[in-house]
């Protein structure tokens, strides 16, 4: 048991320096890949792999788990379950429904009818404007009406 | 001595049979707070990303916006990293038991804790000239005048309605009330944290540590250490989303 064995070395000076550089190379790696086009979801899930990584170099390391009873690294663990179920429920609910299943509020304001109507046409503006970023030999956008 | 305090020492607590128990203890409890320090953010993370679904194509648009200030982002990380590894330093000296260590360690970290928050408030100034604060000045007509004079955006294209280029996006206002409770408590974190440097800087001066007794040091590091995470995660969803 790590209880009774208090004998792993504490982090030198060397594996501090280390975890902060790795920390900056991270950093720099994020924000390179944000000017990269890896699809809807790639950059952000890129982005959140290189998050976990440092944040897992620094709660090995810095926050001493690795030479601490095993207790702290269970507290540890179990808290990012607990946060893993916080994000996968409500986040699986929302996935699941579809619009039928939003009861949609009965709009009498006719200023939130032009509203919504408003929304769509912004979010097909958009759209638009995503595929006009893309590659040079795309179909040219076409204007919203 | 025929008291029972003379039987362990001066730190130790009476209700511990040890120091080696209190220190486990104590530290444990530190853990706990932890924890739901990282339940109290995921809150907010949980938030973030469920509208973040709900309004794609808005995420994007407010992303960008907040990307005009991405080198004072990269600026305030590369800062924050330093201030953790500020707190390393100072939480060695403590186990060295070098009282000197610990102040100018501590002293580093306070600096740059500063710098952090002048350039977090330089953004929020950023923010409300541009008329990007929900419930205070948010207004997307300005905001847009304002990005269009700043050279930031072209006009509408002729092919688009103006009406519907220049609509406000859905949810806009849900990301930017994000931004500010996001990146407002994690300040409040660290100005909280400097509050406690402040203290443990008087306990060191004061000759309150020896390299077996230090708690106050070991784990306010552990709190930096958890802010600057939150920041790990806060930068590329508010900044590169």
């Amino acid at each position: 048991m790590s209880n009774d064995t208090p004998s792993t070395p504490h982090t030198t000076t060397a594996g501090y320096l280390l975890v902060a550089l790795a920390l900056v190379a991270g950093t720099a790696l994020t924000v390179g890949l944000s000017f990269v086009n890896l699809g809807k979801l790639g950059n952000g899930l890129a982005a959140l792999a290189i998050a976990g990584a440092e944040a897992a170099l620094v709660l090995y390391y810095c926050m001493h788990i690795r030479e601490s009873a095993r207790i702290i690294g269970i507290v540890a663990f179990g808290t990012f379950i607990w946060l893993a179920i916080l994000f996968l429920f409500p986040v699986g609910d929302l996935l699941a429904r579809t619009s039928s299943d939003i009861p949609k509020a009965q709009a009498f304001d006719p200023a939130d009818l032009h509203r919504q109507e408003m929304d769509q046409k912004w979010l097909q503006y958009q759209h638009d404007l995503r595929s006009a970023g893309a590659p040079a030999d795309a179909p040219a956008p076409t204007p919203a009406h | 001595m025929s008291d029972g305090h003379a039987m362990h020492p001066t730190h130790q607590k009476h209700y511990f049979d040890s120091m080696r128990q209190q220190t486990e203890s104590t530290k444990l409890g530190m853990w706990l707070f932890l924890s739901q320090e990282i339940m109290f953010f995921g809150g907010l993370f949980a938030a973030y990303t469920i509208y973040r679904i709900m309004y794609s194509d808005t995420w994007h648009v407010a992303s960008g916006i907040v990307r005009h200030s991405l080198h004072l982002g990269v600026i305030n990380t590369l800062v924050l990293i330093l201030s953790s590894l500020t707190v390393s330093f100072a939480v060695q000296s403590a186990r060295k038991g070098s009282r000197s260590g610990i102040l100018s360690w501590l002293f580093a970290t306070l600096v740059l804790a500063s710098v952090f928050l002048a350039i977090k408030s330089v953004e929020y100034r950023a923010k409300f000239d541009e008329y990007l604060v929900p419930g205070f000045n948010f207004d997307w007509q300005k905001h847009l005048d304002v990005m269009i004079h700043a050279g930031h955006d072209a006009a509408p294209a002729a092919s688009v309605p103006v009406e519907v280029a220049r609509h406000t996006p859905p949810g806009i206002q849900v990301f930017f009330s994000l931004y500010f409770a996001m990146t407002g408590m994690h300040a409040l974190h660290m100005i909280i944290g400097m509050g406690l440097i402040v203290w443990i800087m008087v306990l060191t001066t004061r000759g309150r540590f020896t390299p077996e007794y230090h708690p106050h040091v070991e784990y306010f590091g552990l709190y930096w250490h958890l802010v600057e995470i939150v920041w790990i995660f806060l930068f590329p969803l508010l900044y590169l989303a």
